[in-house]
C-alpha cells in the first residue's frame, strides 16, 4: 500500500501520546517512534513535525530544554506538561468520536 | 510560551534562528548516526530554511515581526538616499504642520464651544425693522429702557444680557506708573452668573452697580 500522509489532523495526538509514554524525546526520536510503532505505515515529515512541536510548545502542552550529547552537540528534548495531558485526553476523545463515526458509516453504507 | 516571550522573540531573531537551526542540525546528526547516508539524509530532510521559517512563525508575533522587518527595510532605504529622504521628511513635516495650524484655527473659531456655561443656548439677538429707505434692516442696538421692557417680557423663558461696544482704553493696575492698553466693554451685571464667568482668571472685570 502506498504510504501517504495519513496523519492530517492527528499529528498533535500522536506526539502527545508518545511523550506521555516516553518522556524526554527529541524530534528525531519522536519521528522514529511514530514510524517504528506504526510499523512504517505512518511517517512524519520533518517539515510537519518541527512546526508542530514548536506550536505545541507555544501552546504550553509540551516543554523543551537543551541537553548536551556525548558528541558535544546539543539536542532539544521535549516532555509533556500538565496542560498537555489534558489536551491529550481531549484529542483522544475526539479521535475516538471521529473513528467510531467513520466505522458506523463504513458498516451501514 | 506567553505572548510576552513571543514579543521578545521578535527582537531576538538571531538567537531564535540559531536555536532552530541548531535543533534541525541535531536532527540531521541523529539521522546520520542512525545509519542514514549523509547526502540522502539532507536530501530527504528538505529545505532547512523553509522549516526554520515555519518554526519561527510559531514562536513570534507574526504581525510585529513583519512590522519590524518593514521598519528595518525602510530605514535602510532612507540611508541609501539621504538627500531625498531629508527632502521628503521636511516636506511631510511642513505639510503636517500647516494642516495642524489650519485645524487649530478652525477648531478655535468654529468647532470648539465658547468657554461659557450653556454655550449651546447662547444667542445674539437683533431687531428687524424697516429703515428710512423702506428696506428691511437688522439692528443689534437698543435703548436701555426698551431692553429692560424686553427682559421683563421674556423673564420666564430667557435671560437677556446687554453689552456695549468694546472700546480700546488705557488702564492702570495698582499704580499710575504703568499704563496698559485694554478693551473696555459695559455688560449687564448678571452676565457673570449666567455665563459662569466668576472663576475665569483671564477675564478682568469690574462689577459696577448702577
Amino acid at each position: 500500500m502506498k504510504k501517504t500522509d495519513s496523519l492530517q489532523g492527528s499529528l498533535d495526538l500522536l506526539v502527545l501520546k508518545l511523550l506521555s509514554r516516553r518522556p524526554r524525546l527529541h524530534g528525531y526520536a519522536i519521528m522514529s517512534a511514530v514510524r517504528d510503532t506504526s510499523e512504517e505505515v505512518l511517517r512524519v515529515e520533518e517539515g510537519s513535525l518541527y512546526p508542530a512541536l514548536h506550536r505545541m510548545e507555544e501552546a504550553g502542552w509540551i516543554r523543551a530544554e537543551w541537553v548536551d550529547k556525548d558528541s558535544g552537540r546539543r539536542a532539544r528534548i521535549y516532555e509533556l506538561t500538565a496542560a498537555g495531558r489534558k489536551q491529550l485526553a481531549v484529542e483522544e476523545s475526539r479521535w475516538r468520536m471521529v473513528t467510531s463515526a467513520v466505522n458506523r458509516v463504513l458498516r451501514m453504507a | 510560551m506567553s505572548i510576552f516571550s513571543r514579543l521578545l522573540n521578535v527582537f531576538g531573531c538571531s538567537r531564535l534562528h540559531h536555536d532552530i537551526a541548531e535543533e534541525l542540525n541535531s536532527h540531521l546528526d541523529e539521522a546520520i548516526e542512525s545509519g542514514l547516508d549523509p547526502i540522502e539524509a539532507r536530501r530527504s530532510f528538505g529545505s532547512v530554511l523553509r522549516y526554520r521559517e515555519q518554526s519561527r512563525d510559531a514562536k513570534v508575533v507574526v504581525c510585529m515581526d513583519s512590522l519590524r522587518a518593514d521598519v528595518i527595510f525602510g530605514w535602510r532605504q532612507i540611508r541609501k538616499k539621504p538627500a531625498i529622504s531629508i527632502a521628503i521628511v521636511l516636506s511631510l513635516g511642513l505639510a503636517m504642520g500647516s494642516c495642524t495650524a489650519v485645524f487649530r484655527l478652525i477648531d478655535a473659531l468654529l468647532l470648539r464651544p465658547l468657554p461659557v456655561s450653556h454655550a449651546d443656548r447662547l444667542y445674539a439677538m437683533v431687531l428687524r425693522g424697516i429703515g428710512p429707505d423702506g428696506t428691511s434692516r437688522d439692528s443689534d442696538s437698543n435703548e436701555y429702557p426698551q431692553f429692560l421692557k424686553m427682559r421683563s417680557a421674556v423673564r420666564d423663558d430667557a435671560e437677556l444680557i446687554a453689552a456695549s461696544w468694546a472700546e480700546r482704553t488705557d488702564l492702570t493696575f495698582r499704580s499710575d506708573s504703568e499704563t496698559e492698553k485694554a478693551y473696555r466693554q459695559y455688560v449687564s451685571a448678571w452676565m457673570f452668573d449666567q455665563l459662569a464667568l466668576n472663576q475665569r482668571l483671564d477675564v478682568c472685570c469690574a462689577r459696577v452697580m448702577i
